[in-house]
């Protein structure tokens, strides 16, 4: 979340399959920060800012704050059991929504958000009700009740989610 | 003996030059805020030079703008080695907020070598200060190298 909402593109995040979890890196540009800390906002707790403000450097890598944390195991077993999703995004697929995203999914079953902070259509629990699309206040929607699509224009989203909070399934991820 | 003064008389006072290469004005102002008397960089030596061809220190801020770069790299280019460029602020060593336009050419580390980086969106005069220190002591190490 913290990488998604940083608006200097300063987080980047490694993760590593080790046996105590998924090991997972991130990276902070100093050099790329903005101070805004929003990212501290979104996270809760983990992301604390120093104070300190003598960054000075003559190396970018000097720049960089690096922090680790493990994503323990037990989190990932509830979602092996549900592998009836993962057919379904390949359903959805064909309606021009999540390319990028549909192949990384496939390790993990439920719908995983965008690194662009736009909305994902879970479509195993969507029932095409057109609330979202109705909702969109730049109209990138388009859902077609009869043909069951859901198409999102990416040029257009702003990433309000204005339709995951009007998504009576809960069934968009932002 | 003429040698001698030289070397003494500017590594006490390097002079800066300033560009702006597409700032959003923070750092430029932080920055007068450094030589101006509040945190009073001049006492340190450090003036600010009106002509590129007499200055020591290169400060750059901003994420360098397609159109400012090739106004930015000439402007280098009149500066007498030995120089020593400093970024000020997160644009010119990354874009910050700007990157991924189409109007952004930088970063700076791109086209020049950038001896110091002080980070910080906007800095704060005693960074700015501390990373001109730190460009002093690289000036007058290079000064010492050219020999």
């Amino acid at each position: 979340m913290c990488e998604r909402v940083c608006s200097g593109n300063a987080i980047t995040t490694v993760v590593e399959k080790t046996e105590e979890g998924d090991k997972v890196t991130r990276t902070f540009n100093l050099g790329s920060c903005t101070f805004c800390a929003t990212c501290m906002d979104f996270c809760h707790g983990a992301i604390e800012f120093s104070g300190d403000y003598h960054m000075i450097a003559t190396k970018e890598e000097d720049l960089l704050v690096v922090g680790t944390h493990f994503r323990k195991p037990p989190a990932k077993k509830p979602a092996p059991p549900k592998p009836a999703p993962a057919p379904a995004p390949d359903a959805e697929k064909p309606a021009g929504e999540a390319k990028p995203e549909a192949p990384a999914e496939q390790a993990a079953p439920a719908v995983q958000p965008r690194d662009d902070g736009k909305p994902v259509q879970d479509a195993s629990k969507c029932v095409y009700c057109t609330i979202c699309a109705k909702k969109c206040p730049v109209g990138a929607l388009e859902v077609d009740r009869a043909a069951k699509t859901w198409k999102l224009d990416e040029d257009l989203c702003v990433g309000c989610g204005t339709c995951a909070g009007a998504c009576p399934k809960k069934c968009i991820i932002m | 003996m003429f040698k001698k003064l030289i070397e003494e008389s500017t590594g006490k006072s390097p002079w800066l030059f300033h560009i702006n290469a597409g700032s959003c004005n923070g750092c430029d102002i932080e920055l007068v805020s450094v030589l101006t008397p509040r945190y009073d960089a001049e006492r340190l030596g450090f003036k600010l030079a009106g002509s590129p061809r007499h200055a020591d220190i290169v400060v750059v801020t901003g994420p360098v703008t397609a159109q400012s770069l090739p106004r930015v790299l000439r402007a280098i280019s009149q500066v007498p080695e030995p120089r020593c460029i400093v970024t000020m602020g997160s644009c010119p060593q990354s874009g910050n907020v700007f990157r991924g336009s189409y109007s952004i050419a930088g970063p700076l580390s791109k086209y020049v070598h950038v001896d110091v980086d002080v980070a910080g969106c906007a800095p704060k005069p005693e960074a700015v200060i501390d990373g001109l220190a730190l460009a002093t002591q690289i000036l007058q190490q290079k000064r010492r190298e050219m020999k």
